[in-house]
């Protein structure tokens, strides 16, 4: 085995520790949402360790220290491996070996070099389970294309000599070939669950306080993106179903954990069939609109037509649905969805009040509805605290608020007056971005509804839309400013993020699109493609002549019949285009003869004659470079010769 | 079972043996060598197949995750082992390579063999030159020419080792190597080594090696240390520094074998001995041997046409 770094020269082996000192650091800052903050102060103080060994030009460390300093993080990270889990224990072994490997890296010790190449490369994919998003794919790339050079900088006994000419030529091949086992290697179902990264939950919470959303309805953070496969639904009816939450508890609504699969309801018509690609927020439930039809396969329906992942969705996913937009059929015993914790008696009375006389609970919904307007309720973002009996005040006093607490009075007031109501949290709307080529769904649109039991079916019914219309409309980029309005003088910043973000998340979504979510149904219609076309060829056997034979021929006939020329006989080829040589002719007579007849071309030829003898008869390389660079500075002033 | 390790040795060599006669027909001896697929070999080094295995991992990690850009990784790193194989095959194809012996020497001193590479359109990179079995010290005097030194213990006239070059370039991947023959002969003259009731005669180049002299052509047993490498890098030309001249007239001297020594090699090591000291006070001399005897003259060349005659004896 050839030793990598036992070879370099001191300098390039200087050059070397800094630039994988360099990609460590980016490496670290690509990988910081794995780490607590302990193990990212002990890692950045280990890479300015290696920073000051590398300024003073220090020996690096020694074996024993490292392996002591590697036990007791170890037994740290160990101790604390309860609430790092699987994954995030890993990041942290792999980035503590590679840091300290580096430490400790001397030329004496070369197998240490593809050691800690091999794990840069295995961190950089890790990095890859973190980040989907196209700008830190492009950052991830460029490290990789740094611990690249790093690595062919171990094999080069010297400082190399970039021939661009040559690196891009191979780049472009290696590109091209990526990208077709990209589109062609057959790609497999998960052979088995890996532990995904944890990080915090974004998005709706499992608890809904009356309160707690408004957080989220600031947030201009993406939550998912849509695209449908024709029509899209009305602005009015695109609510899309996230969670339900059916215990209250005076103060918050819970949401119980969705349990998994359920056949899909049969087709109906019309249905909307539709692509999501959801941001991930570290939970199970996804987002979908209506009842679902049909799914692909990376994601399951549960029992409440909600859209499922097995595992806490841990990084950007695309799934395929397609849904009816028809109130839900009941599946099981909807009793659990009367239950009410004591308290907040003048709801009670209200309820009741309303119930009088009233048929079906879709009245009773609606007159809800109408004491809402009539009562003079108004819609803001930022009603203030509510305290003690959080329905009555709300009702009776405050009078003012949001989705949530006009959602969860009303399954209140449903409940009590005995018909089964439950609360809905999802997202309401969203914006039509790249000229309506898809729908962006940010955290701000995040919303609360409630769904009512009757003839064995839920009915969704959203009072906050009768009290603030405009949220049923679509919106455009203009009219953002009105519901910022209410948020004090800072929605200006907020616009110009959104203005200038925009097309960056436009280039975003179509990465999501056709890079991300490239799955093996579409690998499958790709190959349905490439058949169609070869049908088409054998169809019509002309064409398959004309498009692949011929060509292929004429590269043959070119390649038979390409002139093979000695290098002499290259070097010297634009004067013997002009002037043929005599066979009986020497180069150097050829040349001399050249000469008399130029006299103006004489210093030239002879300098070229000059640097071709040196280089065939005394060997020396550098001869026929010089020769062929006199005879490119010739070559214009060969055209303007007449003979 | 000391019957079972002696086949297995024999089969070893045999096995050994085939495989050369093999080369030989693939790449017959030649002065000068251009390096082909025919007698070319490559394959993946121990790092290489250690970033197969990631690919492995990485694409068994891609799946599981069903993360397209890990997958994306796991083709890119593919790809480039798979692109090392023909880039390391490239950086030596083609690569011209002839050899000459840098001077003669004595037995036991070491055998320099001048390494040139050449080609059209640059040179290997990252190369390791080396003899098929014994290791030798290598001296890289420019781009293209190293020295490459060979232990000569015995007198004669030897035809250079199967030479062999490899390198790992540009990754570390992937080894390309081969083993070739080049036509490039050698001399090892018997080394001089003065009687040992002569008397106590060292050598004048030693003893008085404190003024520099100039220097002059290299000869026979001029010791390596006093080479002027930086002349013959720029020059071709072999010149030694001389420390010390000495001139003394001389008369015809007929060299021949000491019956008083009893091994021939004792006796042509003395001869050798007496021929330089000859030479060194440029006295002509002649070498009495048995078919026929070398003539009565000076100079290098006579000098070196006696002690080849020793060399064969």
């Amino acid at each position: 085995m050839v030793n990598a770094i036992a070879q370099i020269s001191p300098q390039l082996f200087q050059t070397l520790q800094w630039r994988l000192w360099l990609f460590q650091l980016l490496l670290w800052a690509l990988l910081l949402p794995a780490y607590s903050s302990w193990s990212l102060a002990v890692f950045a103080l280990l890479l300015l360790a290696k920073l000051w060994q590398l300024y003073r030009g220090g020996r690096p460390w020694s074996l024993t220290k490292n392996n002591l300093l590697a036990a007791a993080m170890l037994v740290a990270l160990l101790i604390s491996s309860r609430q790092l889990g699987v994954m995030h224990l890993m990041f942290h072994f792999l980035l503590l070996a590679a840091i300290l490997r580096l430490l400790g890296l001397s030329e004496r010790r070369p197998s240490d070099i593809s050691q800690l190449l091999w794990v840069h490369y295995f961190l950089l994919a890790c990095a890859f389970i973190l980040h989907q998003d196209l700008w830190l794919a492009v950052l991830i790339f460029c490290a990789f294309l740094l611990n690249l050079h790093c690595h062919h900088l171990c094999f080069c006994r010297e400082q190399p000599q970039w021939q661009w000419r040559q690196v891009s030529r191979v780049a472009a091949l290696m590109t091209a070939a990526t990208v077709l086992l990209f589109l062609l290697f057959p790609r497999l179902p998960p052979l088995w669950q890996l532990p995904g990264a944890k990080l915090n939950q974004t998005g709706l919470s499992d608890n809904l306080a009356p309160g707690s959303v408004s957080s989220l309805l600031q947030s201009n953070a993406l939550a998912f993106r849509v695209k449908f496969d024709g029509a899209a639904p009305p602005p009015e009816m695109r609510y899309f179903r996230a969670k339900i939450y059916d215990v209250f508890d005076g103060q918050n609504w819970r949401a119980q954990r969705p349990q998994l699969k359920a056949s899909p309801a049969p087709a109906d018509n019309p249905h909307y069939r539709y692509t999501v690609i959801a941001e991930p927020h570290q939970q199970f439930s996804l987002f979908v609109l209506g009842l679902p039809n049909q799914n692909s396969s990376n994601v399951a329906v549960n029992r409440e037509a909600l859209v499922v992942t097995e595992q806490p969705l841990s990084q950007r996913i695309s799934y395929q649905l397609s849904s009816s937009l028809v109130p839900l059929p009941a599946r099981g015993d909807v009793s659990r969805y009367l239950q009410l914790p004591a308290g907040n008696v003048k709801a009670r009375e209200l309820a009741l009040q309303l119930n009088q006389g009233v048929p079906s609970a879709k009245t009773l919904a609606a007159r809800i509805g109408s004491y809402f307007q009539q009562q003079q309720f108004r819609y803001s973002l930022s009603p203030g605290e509510i305290n003690g009996e959080q329905i009555d005040n709300f009702l009776f006093d405050k009078k003012l608020g949001f989705c949530s607490h006009y959602a969860s009075s009303t399954v209140f007031l449903l409940r009590a007056a005995g018909v089964p109501a439950r609360l809905v949290g999802g997202y309401l709307g969203g914006e039509w971005q790249d000229n309506g080529a898809y729908l962006q769904v940010l955290q701000k649109d995040a919303h609360a509804w409630v769904e009512y039991y009757q003839d064995n079916r839920w009915w969704p019914f959203d009072p906050t839309a009768l009290i603030e219309p405009s949220l049923l409309v679509d919106l455009s980029d203009d009219s953002i400013a009105t519901e910022f309005s209410g948020l004090g003088g800072d929605w200006m910043l907020q616009r110009l993020e959104i203005l200038l973000m925009q097309p960056l998340r436009n280039m975003d979504y179509y990465w999501s699109m056709w890079v991300l979510s490239f799955d093996s149904n579409q690998q499958q219609s790709l190959f349905g493609q490439l058949n169609n076309w070869r049908q088409q060829l054998q169809v019509q056997p002309k064409h398959a002549f004309w498009l692949l034979i011929l060509p292929g021929l004429g590269l043959v006939i070119w390649w038979r019949r390409r002139p093979r020329l000695q290098p002499v006989e290259q070097l010297f080829q634009p004067l013997l285009r002009l002037q043929a040589k005599l066979p009986q002719q020497s180069y150097q007579q050829y040349l001399q003869q050249w000469a008399e007849q130029h006299p103006m071309l004489m210093p030239e030829i002879s300098a070229c004659l000059d640097a071709y003898l040196r280089w065939q008869f005394n060997g020396e390389p550098g001869g026929l470079i010089q020769a062929r660079q006199i005879m490119k500075q010739l070559k214009p002033r060969l055209k303007r010769l007449k003979f | 079972m000391s019957d079972m390790v002696g086949i297995a040795a024999r089969v070893q060599t045999q096995f050994r043996q085939r495989i050369w006669r093999w080369l030989d027909t693939r790449q017959p001896i030649s002065a000068v060598v251009r390096l082909q697929q025919r007698f070319m070999f490559v394959f993946p080094t121990r790092f290489g197949f250690g970033l197969c295995a990631l690919v492995l991992l990485l694409y068994i990690l891609g799946t599981n995750y069903q993360n397209n850009l890990i997958l994306l990784l796991a083709y890119l790193l593919l790809v480039l082992v798979i692109s090392t194989i023909v880039l390391a095959f490239l950086n030596l194809h083609h690569c011209e390579l002839s050899a000459r012996p840098l001077a003669d020497v004595f037995a036991g001193q070491n055998a320099g063999i001048l390494l040139t590479l050449q080609r059209r359109t640059g040179v290997p990179l990252a190369l390791d030159a080396g003899w098929q079995q014994q290791s030798g010290q290598l001296i890289p005097v420019s781009d293209t020419t190293v020295v490459l030194e060979l232990p000569a213990p015995k007198r004669g006239y030897f035809v250079i080792p199967r030479l062999k070059l490899q390198s790992v370039y540009p990754f570390g991947l992937v080894r390309c190597w081969c083993y070739v023959r080049l036509d490039c002969h050698y001399w090892v003259f018997p080394a001089p080594v003065p009687a040992p009731y002569a008397g106590p005669q060292a050598d004048p180049n030693q003893q008085n090696a404190e003024e520099w002299a100039g220097q002059r052509q290299y000869q026979p047993g001029d010791p390596w240390r006093q080479l002027d490498w930086k002349r013959f890098s720029r020059q071709q030309q072999l010149l030694v520094h001389q420390f010390s001249a000495t001139t003394l007239p001389g008369t015809d001297l007929w060299l021949s074998i000491d019956p008083r020594l009893n091994t021939l090699e004792a006796q042509l090591s003395d001869l050798a001995e007496r021929a330089l000291r000859a030479e060194q006070a440029q006295q002509p001399f002649g070498l009495r041997r048995m078919p026929t005897d070398v003539a009565v003259g000076s100079g290098p060349a006579h000098l070196r046409q006696v002690l080849q005659a020793l060399a064969l004896w």
